[in-house]
């Protein structure tokens, strides 16, 4: 997805006014292309100059994510914050991946599933990755040298987005999702969507090695 | 993990963070603790399970089980146990399709900290927690994780007999597993093969107290049968600081020994004569120095087929404090259909013990079988090896009797599982 445009934007942050309600709506992130308005929840698609409303977005089903946006942590020494959220879900319940954007101006992503967390980076495959229909649960992969296997492959859906991220999110993409590990708590997401392929590298985290701040209040806890 | 209350950001409009809705079933109200975690839950009024992965909520099944469970702490309960409070979500219980052995599960959850669970077998607790990072050797028999070794204890099959409150994944009775246990007390390592996938949970031994007392439960909980897989033993393992010890003693005795001043006081040759009028003998006077130490007193004659007996007193001069011991020597040979033969020693040695300095002299009364000669050597600063062979006894019969307990703690907790190293084989026979 760092196509030559994205890198040039990504030294610049801007902010735009929501062409739906008026509202500045702030893209953070240079690599961010989809912003949610948190006034009137349009879905904003951003151009080199201005940036469109694609729909409304649908509000999000409550669940007990003690994140929020602006929730920061660290991650191997670096401080990052949350700027944006994807909700998914599959026939047997849903998880969060948020969009976090490290001071180096890099962004990654902090998922959580189960009550497991997890912080992967995107990266660009070494050797073409294989064909969506080819993959198969308990099989081995070769992934910047380190043998991965499929842990699973699920059927995503978007049950919506918040915030700001690095493709359009809106609810009801679809994608597959295979999800792979190594030893020594590695972690390896292959997204197979209709506007491309991604490949997340990471490992599994610990709540409290991520030093968290601006947590979200949950009550009673 | 700290159980610090992380900071957060400006107030937020209140959350509802449990759900409730109408059972499709039977319209007693639900709740949902864990919101987009959990999957299914189940009616607490008609004890249907119903599916809230998706937003029609559908009813999974209309189980009505044969036998209905009370949980031993009731769900919704909120205690804290390893530092983070937890609330119980979920109750299971499960047991083995084999033995028809039954154990039950608790979920715990917390929104920050994710899910954990607490299993109770034999009135033994479990805390446990899933890992991701998979034990290696997993596929056979023993198993390594965190530099630990964790011996094979357990492989069966595991079946879901009820299930009551809410669950992360579709679980339902009758559901089975194929489970495997594996020990490192105070922790366990389960495995569960479920559809290709191998799940693992850590568990840590806790004491039913220690449970009891987070949840606030009233009722008692069920008495600890037996010795579970992975209780920790109470007699330590202690062969390592044993032998430590023993080598510590040996060595304080072998320095001992060569640092002693083992100064020789006193020698002299007499002759016996049973006809002579002065067999007394009274010895010119000698001293010994230093702090009170051990005097050791050899007699030596070259009797044969004959014996010589010595009554002596160690007298000081100036206090008249005395000293009286005796020492005998005897030594018989011969040669009969055997060949030859001998018994007996041509030496006696004694030692006095804290013998303090001063002037002594020795008298001796000799008394024998046959006129021989005869010597006495007086020698300053000899130590005992008595002392030694007390300590190493004082030592030895603790240590064994700790392992001996040890060891019966040991054949109890294997006693259950077929892959006890303690089996003997007769057992295996059977």
């Amino acid at each position: 997805m760092a196509t030559r445009t994205n890198v040039q934007r990504a030294m610049s942050s801007k902010q735009f006014d929501c062409p739906s309600c008026g509202a500045s709506v702030a893209f953070q992130c240079a690599m961010s292309v989809f912003a949610v308005c948190p006034y009137c929840r349009s879905m904003l698609v951003r151009h080199d100059l201005d940036v469109e409303v694609i729909g409304k977005m649908a509000v999000l089903a409550e669940d007990t994510s003690p994140f929020q946006l602006g929730t920061q942590g660290r991650y191997d020494g670096r401080m990052f914050q949350l700027i944006g959220r994807l909700k998914q879900q599959w026939s047997d319940g849903g998880w969060n991946e948020w969009c976090a954007l490290f001071n180096d101006a890099r962004h990654g992503w902090l998922a959580e599933a189960q009550g497991f967390y997890l912080v992967c980076f995107e990266t660009e495959p070494a050797v073409a990755l294989p064909a969506r229909d080819t993959l198969r649960v308990e099989q081995g992969i070769q992934i910047g040298g380190e043998s991965y296997r499929v842990d699973d492959i699920k059927e995503v859906t978007c049950a919506g987005s918040e915030g700001e991220l690095p493709f359009p999110a809106p609810h009801g993409r679809k994608s597959t999702s295979v999800d792979l590990s190594a030893d020594g708590g590695k972690f390896a997401c292959i997204e197979y969507a209709e506007d491309g392929t991604r490949l997340s590298v990471g490992r599994y985290v610990d709540f409290a090695e991520l030093k968290l701040s601006f947590l979200r209040k949950l009550d009673g806890w | 993990m700290d159980g610090e209350q992380p900071s957060t950001a400006q107030p937020q409009p209140q959350s509802r963070l449990v759900q409730t809705f109408a059972c499709p079933n039977c319209g007693a109200p639900v709740t949902i603790r864990a919101s987009g975690h959990t999957v299914v839950v189940t009616c607490r009024g008609c004890q249907s399970l119903i599916d809230v992965a998706t937003p029609n909520h559908q009813i999974v099944s209309r189980y009505v089980s044969r036998r209905k469970f009370e949980p031993l702490i009731p769900l919704g309960s909120r205690g804290e146990l390893f530092g983070n409070p937890y609330e119980v979500i979920g109750f299971m219980v499960r047991s083995d399709t084999e033995s028809e052995f039954r154990w039950q599960e608790y979920l715990l959850f917390n929104p920050y900290h994710g899910f954990r669970w607490l299993a109770v077998a034999n009135g033994h607790w479990n805390f446990l927690t899933m890992i991701k990072e998979q034990p290696s050797g997993a596929s056979d028999g023993d198993v390594r994780y965190d530099g630990k070794n964790f011996a094979l204890y357990f492989r069966g099959r595991a079946q879901v007999d009820y299930v009551f409150g809410e669950f992360y994944w579709r679980v339902r009775a009758n559901d089975v597993v194929k489970v495997a246990d594996h020990i490192a007390p105070p922790q366990i390592l389960s495995v569960e093969l479920d559809q290709g996938e191998r799940v693992w949970s850590l568990g840590q031994y806790v004491e039913p107290d220690v449970v009891r007392g987070a949840f606030k439960v009233e009722t008692p909980f069920p008495v600890k049968v037996g010795v579970a897989p992975n209780q920790p033993s109470p007699y330590p393992r202690i062969g390592g600081p044993f032998f430590f010890f023993v080598a510590l003693l040996l060595a304080i005795q072998v320095l001992t020994d060569a640092f002693a001043g083992k100064e020789p006081v006193y020698q002299s040759g007499f002759e016996y004569a049973r006809t002579a009028p002065d067999k007394v003998k009274v010895t010119p006077p000698f001293e010994l120095k230093g702090r009170a130490s051990d005097v050791e007193v050899v007699s030596v004659a070259p009797v044969n087929n004959h014996w010589l007996e010595l009554r002596m007193s160690l007298i000081e001069t100036n206090t008249g404090k005395t000293v009286s011991f005796e020492q005998g020597v005897e030594f018989y040979s011969g040669s009969d259909s055997d060949g030859a033969w001998s018994e007996g020693k041509h030496r006696h040695r004694i030692l006095l013990s804290s013998v303090p300095a001063g002037t002594y002299y020795l008298t001796i009364t000799p008394q024998g079988s046959t006129d021989t000669s005869y010597s006495v050597a007086v020698r300053r600063d000899v130590p005992a090896w008595s002392n030694f062979w007390i300590a190493l006894t004082l030592l030895t019969l603790p240590a064994m009797l700790v392992g001996l307990l040890r060891y019966n703690f040991e054949t109890r907790r294997w006693a259950d599982s077929e892959f006890s190293p303690y089996q003997s084989s007769s057992e295996e026979e059977e």
